[in-house]
């Protein structure tokens, strides 16, 4: 045992081993810096100069991290909600009269994806602009959006939305810059707006004589409106929070 | 031999740390200021080991020292919207290309005393023939 030891320690003082471990511990720090510095400046691909855009960068990062954080969370959550509704009783009729409203309430407040026979309107930007136009521009403009739903509304349609997203009762339709921006979230042409409800009923409304298809097709946008058997309308999925409006008592 | 298998493991081993550490952009322009602080403590630590003049001490005492040091001037600089990084810059940079002066000087001086050395050797070789 002494011998090992002694020729262990030996060794140590020869090749100087000590120095060499705190040099090394500090080649370690050196590295893993030189590294992570490399790799952040080539994830960032473009260089944002000044402080200002790189506050900004990170804070954007952040949400977008919380944002996908929160998703899972959500649908962790409202799995756990399914599976409650699946396992109450059916013998229980009050049990059974409440899904009921339930179904028909998540249908009213676009919380579930639902199907059904309706018409899918594509609005696409114009190439020319016709003489008749009152605008400049042949693009789908906010309004128009917001036409087309009102239209569909107007006939009776169930449930709309505009490019996957679904139009509740607390949806805003409106402008910001190049695109359009529906239940906060942006939109960009072309515009496909689904509806489910009386086809026959949402066809003819949309393309009866001097009717919002016309008017659209004066200003030079691009329409076209199908029945179909069989539309799919996705969920509403953001989140909806009453902080004012309380119950009437 | 031991000494330098020792120095490539702990690199690879920070290079590997290093993949998986992430540091925001904000804070890129810290660690440049930082890497360049503990870059030149390195050949520093290098042209004194060839002179025969390196200290341990010295050496870890001036790696992490310059590198807050820097880090500090930075974040005051920032503070004050004056760049005094820049100052970090040039005069860690400047005492590189000195250290790589020096190495350069040592390395000849050894070649050219060898080379004199061999003259020597094959010189008394031929006088005893």
């Amino acid at each position: 045992m002494e011998k090992i030891k002694n020729v262990t320690s030996d060794f140590i003082k020869k090749h100087n081993i000590v120095s060499y471990l705190f040099i090394g511990i500090a080649m370690f720090f050196l590295a893993l810096m030189l590294a992570a510095q490399m790799k952040a400046v080539s994830d960032t691909t473009e260089v944002a100069q000044g402080k200002r855009e790189a506050q900004l960068i990170d804070d954007l990062r952040n949400i977008q991290n919380k944002y996908n954080d929160l998703k899972v969370k959500y649908e962790d959550k409202s799995k756990i909600v399914e599976e409650y509704k699946n396992n109450a009783s059916n013998n229980d009729s009050l049990i059974a009269s409440m899904k009921e409203e339930q179904k028909q309430l998540s249908i009213i407040s676009g919380v579930t994806d639902v199907v059904g026979e309706g018409i899918i309107i594509t609005l696409t930007d114009g190439e020319n602009v016709t003489d008749s136009s009152l605008r400049t521009d042949t693009l789908v403009h906010d309004s128009d959006v917001l036409t087309v739903v009102n239209e569909l509304k107007a006939a009776g349609a169930e449930a709309i939305s505009v490019n996957d997203q679904r139009i509740i009762a607390g949806s805003a339709i409106r402008c910001v810059g190049p695109v359009i921006q529906v239940n906060y979230q942006k939109v960009a042409a072309p515009f496909v707006i689904k509806a489910v409800g009386n086809a026959q009923y949402l066809e003819s409304a949309m393309n009866i004589k001097n009717g919002v298809a016309d008017l659209l097709k004066e200003l030079g946008i691009g329409v076209k409106i199908t029945r179909e058997k069989e539309v799919k309308i996705l969920k509403f999925d953001g989140t909806i929070n009453f902080k004012t409006a309380r119950l009437a008592e | 031999m031991a000494g330098v298998l020792i120095l490539i493991g702990f690199a690879v081993a920070g290079v590997l740390t290093g993949f998986s550490v992430i540091i925001p952009y904000a804070y890129s322009k810290y660690v440049a200021v930082a890497i360049l602080a503990c870059l030149d403590s390195v050949f520093g630590a290098l042209a004194a080991n060839l002179e025969k003049k390196f200290k341990i001490n010295v050496f870890l005492s001036g790696f992490f020292g310059n590198a807050i040091i820097a880090i500090f001037l930075t974040y005051i600089g920032q503070k004050l919207d004056v760049d005094i990084y820049l100052a970090a810059v040039i005069v860690f940079g400047g005492r590189m290309l000195n250290n790589f002066s020096t190495i350069r000087r040592v390395l000849i001086n050894k070649f050219e005393k060898r080379k004199e050395q061999k003259i020597v050797e094959t010189e008394t070789s031929n006088n005893k023939i």
